[in-house]
């Protein structure tokens, strides 16, 4: 892995999640780049999320994962849209139902800092974090 | 692309033929393909390969000119090269072919495609497939894979569209109709309800197994030169009118408009370029890995009004005897996904029609003018090309737009 994914999973295994701002003209990247997309300065640095959103699309993978993820089924993914105007793709933690059928499109999420599952051991990503989201709570 | 056509098509068939091999597809489409053309192996001065994808080894003969000295064509061939975007392969080979025709680096130039993915271990193959394509940094951690691609996409469409289950799934039966008539489909002799779609079992929310594409061997050749060289041969012919493209995103996660993609950019250019509005295209071959993927495209491309893109195609418009025939060959659907050969195989299907070779009953009567759409990795691009048919006495490239009712009647 290079410098930027060591430092973003670093992030995430201490329970933040982290966005790359541009020190020169103030856009935030996601996902971390060499140099800002916007204005091209190298001079980028990491601040912590808000970690509230919503998401834009989801899916649970009931079958066809890949061989080190098959263990794992079922698991929802889902595209985030962070507040701060830039965009992931996470897992989803179920909800109360134990399935994922209080998700909706468009519909409020948070970061979850201590995810329910541990990476996947197996493949080319072994024991590499991802971010976890969930519904707000209360 | 004024100084380009395409003069000959081949294919094989595509399913699971695990007794036909690599090499011996190539060989055999070439053949097929300058046969077609009324030409043979002497006549190629330009070799251009579309990769495969099953094996890195077979990929790596394509790049280092093995097909050349397979055909005989050692000393003969000016340049040989492998052009690579995934799924829109072919639309950027054209592009490339094309263009070195219209310099006048190229004469006649044949573009080659050949997939085993029907043959290969399927577990092998879902992981190639996961690793291809999507961001090892940021996107596999989470377990991202190309059917959770196809579903968030779906997803997406359906909650901006209110397009429902059986509209999608009403997509993969229209394009089965078409399959059902074209002898080199992976599903030409298995008929498809939207109840036997839907009854399939959940594979990722909401694609039912019978809604993701199934891998499929495959292999097809095309013939392009300049239109005096077919002019000077009589040779019926296949002109581009325009092209458009537009390179959206590589990360599915950072698309922000997941139910347009890059569509409308890429055909707005088209259009300009070509001259040509929606009303004049009789005919299109749209990359169909997922039916929203389809919708999406139709939509963008505006041969279906916003948000109506399934329920017109899944309504039969683009069935066999509907207002826009579209992906008469099943597309990757019900044809069989060949891997990056998924979007060579609508273009050559493009071509055969506009050339009148599809033969009863899948040949679309009089029809002069096409729309190939195509799109690579997670979607990450949208590109279209405008086809044309140049008759071999008399004139192609009549002035678009309105002029279609007074082309019926040749073929």
């Amino acid at each position: 892995m290079n410098q930027l994914a060591e430092r973003y999973d670093e992030g995430l295994r201490g329970g933040t999640l982290l966005i790359q701002y541009c020190d020169a003209c103030g856009q935030p990247t996601m996902y971390p780049k060499w140099r800002c997309p916007s204005c091209f300065s190298d001079a980028l640095s990491f601040r912590e999320a808000q970690g509230t959103g919503t998401l834009y699309s989801f899916t649970v993978q009931h079958h066809t994962a890949p061989t080190a993820f098959a263990d794992q089924q079922p698991y929802a993914l889902g595209i985030i849209r962070l507040t701060e105007g830039v965009q992931l793709l996470a897992r989803l933690v179920p909800d109360d139902t134990g399935g994922w059928s209080a998700y909706r499109c468009d519909g409020a999420v948070e970061f979850c800092p201590v995810p329910p599952q541990p990476p996947t051991d197996q493949g080319p990503t072994a024991g590499r974090p991802c971010a976890w989201f969930w519904l707000p709570k209360g | 692309m004024d100084n380009a056509v395409f003069v000959g098509i081949g294919e094989l068939p595509a399913g699971r033929y695990p007794q036909r091999c690599f090499m011996g597809d190539l060989v055999a489409v070439a053949h097929l393909a300058l046969d077609d053309a009324g030409l043979t192996p002497k006549d190629v001065d330009t070799v251009v390969l579309i990769p495969c994808l099953h094996s890195f080894i077979d990929q790596a003969d394509l790049v280092f000119s093995r097909v050349v000295e397979e055909l005989g064509l050692s000393k003969q061939v000016k340049s040989q090269f492998m052009v690579h975007s995934g799924g829109s392969t072919s639309d950027n080979a054209v592009r490339a072919a094309g263009s070195l025709l219209c310099a006048g680096e190229a004469d006649t130039v044949l573009i080659l495609q050949a997939e085993r993915w029907g043959s290969a271990p399927v577990e092998a193959m879902i992981d190639t497939l996961s690793f291809n394509g999507i961001p090892l940094e940021w996107e596999i951690p989470a377990g991202q894979n190309f059917n959770a691609i196809g579903a968030l996409i779906t997803a997406r469409y359906m909650y901006e569209t209110g397009s429902t289950p059986e509209e999608m799934a009403g997509i993969c039966v229209a394009l089965r109709r078409w399959a059902n008539v074209n002898p080199n489909a992976m599903y030409r002799d298995k008929p498809l309800t939207v109840e036997q779609i839907l009854a399939s079992k959940m594979v990722c929310e909401p694609l039912h197994a019978m809604e993701c594409p199934m891998m499929a061997d495959g292999a097809v050749g095309l013939v392009m030169t300049t239109p005096d060289r077919a002019a000077r041969r009589g040779q019926d012919a296949v002109r581009i009118a325009g092209t458009g493209g537009c390179v959206s995103h590589y990360s599915l996660g950072q698309e922000t408009d997941l139910a347009r993609l890059g569509w409308p950019k890429a055909a707005e250019a088209a259009y300009d370029a070509s001259g040509w509005g929606p009303e004049d295209v009789q005919l299109a071959e749209v990359y169909d890995s997922y039916a929203a993927v389809m919708a999406i495209a139709f939509e963008g491309l505006g041969l279906a009004k916003p948000g109506e893109g399934a329920r017109f195609i899944a309504g039969g418009e683009t069935s066999p005897g509907g207002s826009l025939p579209a992906n008469t060959n099943g597309g990757l659907l019900s044809g069989g996904h060949t891997g990056v050969g998924g979007g060579t195989a609508l273009l050559a299907e493009g071509v055969r029609q506009l050339l009148g070779r599809a033969g009863p009953p899948r040949q679309v009567p009089d029809v002069r003018r096409a729309l190939i759409g195509g799109t690579g990795g997670s979607y990450m691009d949208a590109q279209v090309m405008m086809l044309e048919r140049v008759d071999a006495r008399g004139t192609g490239g009549v002035p678009a737009t309105k002029a279609v009712a007074a082309t019926g009647g040749t073929r």
